[in-house]
């Protein structure tokens, strides 16, 4: 009896009988009705490499001038932990050299230009929990300005034991925890190329590190916290046609709103959201890199913001989410006019790793086929 | 508790236990034949195992180890307590006069469960009984392809219908001169049937869409029934019984609802829609002829004027608004034979202890979609195996049949059925004598 019951073989024999149509699925296409955009907090500060609490895989430092999506000025801190364990000789000795090494993995603006960096120590105590953006850190006097080759894939700075002078064993204490907070590398303000560009290094790679010698040993530090200083200006010069959308910048995150209504009473069995926008930001050698990433947030209505999805890039042009589950179940309790939620969806840059991130969305007169829009495939059988 | 009482609850279990999987699948795996669509569904009216097996209802079946359900008279013939399960597995081939292939589809159900207490034994019964009034367990599925802006994606529309009334009756049969019973049961008829929009999605991410509009029934109605039987007919030891019932219409109170998920996380559609359902009488009956212990033939009839039921609510083949109604009388007849090579010698082989049974019916359905009559023809037969338990009777039985035609949008089903039924007998509340 259990194998009997388990045959089943169903084809369209009856359909006749049972009356009415048969109502297939169809894919509608509902693009945003509005878009907005609005300032959310963008945290900067982190511990390299974490993978529980505030990661931060990337600093960014540099000078760019960008009348289209508006200049940005980055400033880097990077504090380092002293190994567990170190060469017997090593306590307590004279460092010869501090080496700072870098792997580049980013970059925005002008592809082509050297960027001099100079190079202090930290002063204030600080810590990347709750840090803002636009945090300005003590710092000491100038020890060194180096130059960022473009080419080069790991940045190396070399700070010879001079540059130490009366704090020549600051990095070979067993107190260098409380001692030290950080190196600062910063673009002068006077002397940068222009349009210049701002470089982003990986943090949670291995090849990031301080390299500490003395006379006898070299020792690797890890880097711990990390913090980019960022400021960024309005865009000057956005073409009309243009939402000039960069991570991290005033105009923030982008704000989808859609109309559902047309809908009527469907099933829905999948929604997922498109985020069309130009394939290339590019100018020549001036590279802006189209967001690979951004989180999705539904809108409780009353205040916050709860984390829904993420859309990642599908194509040259379109973010897309690679799950549905979410995206379907807040539609369709939107139709029944079950949740609490609004019909806004809000869309932000990562924060981890940080980036000057463009999302160039195409703002065309009843652009409905540049906005961001819901792909639903649903069943209806009004 | 007698120990046979412990080891029919315990076989009961096992009963429902093998059951169960099937009637779990839900409207998933568990349909049967597309004119289950119409009216209410399609009738079942289990009276017994023995009835079933011989193609007919029982209504004049007086046989006390078998407790008949269709006639509440019956039971006043009770001498032991008696517990008794009944299984079925049903599978149907279906065509249509289209282009789609046949399609094939099994449903398990539990037929009946009853509990019959004489309360004076021989004279007056009573019987407590579920059963299904009627099932709707249909499916149709039409494969296409969904292509959105994004991909492309197989699915399959399914038509499906789910559910259907069941009936919980309490009743009495009493005798109260030696040719004559007399009996009635007051019937409680509930349940809820959906008719589904189903579409399944071949490719992940898609979820299934269910829409299902769900009507809930609930009413009471009852049963009174007769027999007269005459003895030395026409020979020494025989008896021929007459027997009629009659199951009064009633009109049942529904609501229904319109929703969208899952089975087990639903959102309402529209709010709830009040109506009112009447079913039909239901009317029976027959006779029967015992030649002799050994031999025993049966005959009966079934009517039921669907033609007067009503609704306010549009079900299958019936829609108020829309002046459609294509339900019509329902009449079924059916005759059989039983031979139980012993008689009543328990000290023969098993195999002459055992009882064949063969049978036949044909119906008339409730259901005229294209003004023709929906007929049902079906062969019936089954073997009925004592064991050491007296009063203890497994039934298998077996039923092959075919309903309607392929003309016009009409369905041939060509079905086949088979029925497990289990019932225990002991002598409850024997006034013990002590010296």
């Amino acid at each position: 009896m259990l194998a009997l019951s388990a045959c089943q073989d169903a084809t369209g024999v009856g359909l006749g009988l049972i009356g009415g149509d048969t109502v297939d699925p169809a894919a509608v296409v509902l693009p945003a009705t509005a878009l907005d955009t609005t300032e959310v907090a963008f945290p900067t500060a982190g511990f390299a490499g974490s993978t529980g609490t505030l990661p931060q895989e990337r600093v960014l430092v540099g000078r760019v001038q960008d009348a289209r999506y508006g200049d940005a000025v980055a400033t880097a801190y990077l504090d380092a932990a002293r190994p567990s364990s170190v060469p017997d000789d090593f306590d307590g000795a004279s460092v010869t050299s501090v080496t700072i090494e870098l792997r580049r993995d980013y970059t925005y603006g002008d592809t082509t230009a050297t960027l001099p960096v100079e190079v202090r120590l930290v002063t204030g105590n600080w810590t990347p929990d709750g840090l803002p953006a636009d945090t300005t850190l003590g710092t000491g006097d100038l020890l060194l300005t180096a130059q960022l080759v473009p080419s080069d894939t790991l940045s190396v700075i070399t700070i010879p034991g001079s540059a130490f002078a009366g704090r020549d064993t600051l990095f070979t204490s067993t107190q260098f925890a409380s001692l030290f907070e950080g190196f600062e590398l910063r673009v002068p303000e006077t002397g940068a190329p222009m349009p210049g560009a701002v470089a982003g290094f990986d943090v949670a790679s291995s090849s990031s590190r301080l390299r500490v010698a003395t006379a006898a040993d070299t020792v690797s530090f890890a880097l711990s916290e990390v913090f980019t200083r960022l400021e960024q200006s309005a865009p000057t010069m956005a073409p009309p046609d243009l939402l000039p959308l960069r991570a991290g910048s005033p105009l923030g995150a982008l704000r989808a709103t859609f109309d559902p209504d047309t809908l009527g009473s469907a099933a829905l069995a999948r929604v997922l959201l498109s985020v069309p926008a130009r394939a290339s930001a590019d100018e020549g050698t001036f590279r802006r890199p189209i967001v690979s990433e951004m989180a999705v947030y539904a809108l409780p209505e009353d205040g916050g913001s709860a984390f829904l999805a993420v859309v990642r890039k599908a194509t040259a042009g379109d973010l897309r989410s690679a799950s549905s589950s979410g995206f379907t179940a807040l539609v369709q309790n939107w139709l029944l006019g079950q949740t609490t939620f609004e019909r806004t969806l809000e869309l932000r840059f990562a924060t981890s790793p940080i980036s000057l991130d463009v999302l160039p969305l195409t703002l065309l007169p009843g652009g409905a086929d540049a906005a961001p829009r819901l792909v639903v495939s649903l069943v209806d059988p009004s | 508790m007698p120990r046979s009482a412990l080891l029919a609850l315990a076989s009961l279990a096992g009963l429902l236990a093998l059951a169960a999987p099937a009637a779990a699948q839900g409207g998933q795996n568990n349909f049967g034949s597309v004119y289950s669509r119409f009216g209410v569904g399609e009738r079942s009216d289990f009276g017994s195992s023995q009835a079933e097996m011989l193609g007919v209802s029982g209504v004049a079946l007086r046989d006390g180890g078998s407790t008949g359900l269709s006639n509440p008279a019956l039971w006043s013939d009770l001498v032991v307590t008696g517990f008794g399960a009944s299984i079925g597995v049903t599978g149907v081939r279906a065509e249509d006069a289209s282009a789609a292939d046949p399609s094939r589809s099994t449903a398990g159900d539990v037929s009946s469960l009853h509990l019959a207490v004489p309360l004076v034994p021989a004279r007056l019964g009573a019987v407590v009984a579920y059963r299904p009034y009627s099932r709707v367990r249909y499916r149709s599925a039409i494969p296409g392809t969904l292509i959105t802006p994004i991909d492309t994606t197989a699915y399959t529309a399914n038509r499906e219908g789910e559910g259907g009334l069941q009936r919980l009756s309490v009743g009495l049969g009493w005798r109260p001169v030696r040719p004559i019973q007399i009996g009635a049961s007051a019937e409680v008829l509930f349940g809820t049937f959906e008719y589904l929009q189903r579409t399944e999605f071949e490719q992940t991410g898609y979820r299934e869409t269910r829409q299902a509009e769900a009507t809930q029934v609930r009413g009471v109605t009852a049963t009174v029934g007769a027999t007269a039987t005459a003895r030395r007919l026409l020979r020494t030891g025989d008896a021929f019984s007459l027997g009629a019932a009659v199951t009064l219409p009633t009109r049942l109170t529904a609501s229904r609802t319109l929703t969208i998920g899952q089975s087990l996380d639903r959102d309402t559609l529209a709010s709830v829609e009040d109506g009112r359902i009447t079913l039909p009488l239901v009317a029976r009956g027959g006779l029967a002829y015992r030649a002799s212990p050994s031999w025993l033939v049966a005959a009966d009839a079934t009517y039921e004027p669907w033609s007067a039921f009503a609704s306010t609510l549009t079900v299958g083949g019936f829609d108020p608004a829309a002046g459609t109604d294509v339900l019509q009388d329902r009449l079924r007849v059916g005759v059989g034979t039983e031979i139980a090579p012993a008689g009543g010698n328990r000290t023969a082989g098993v195999f002459r202890r055992m009882s064949y049974r063969l049978g036949g019916y044909a119906e008339r359905g409730l259901y005229a979609p294209t003004g023709d009559d929906v007929m049902t023809y079906a062969a019936t037969g089954g073997v009925s195996i004592p064991n050491r338990f007296s009063g203890a009777r497994l039934d298998l039985g077996m039923e092959v049949g075919t309903r309607g035609s392929t003309a016009d949008v009409l369905v041939r089903d060509t079905f086949v059925r088979g029925t497990v039924s289990l019932t225990f007998g002991e002598r409850w509340f024997v006034r013990r004598r002590f010296d």
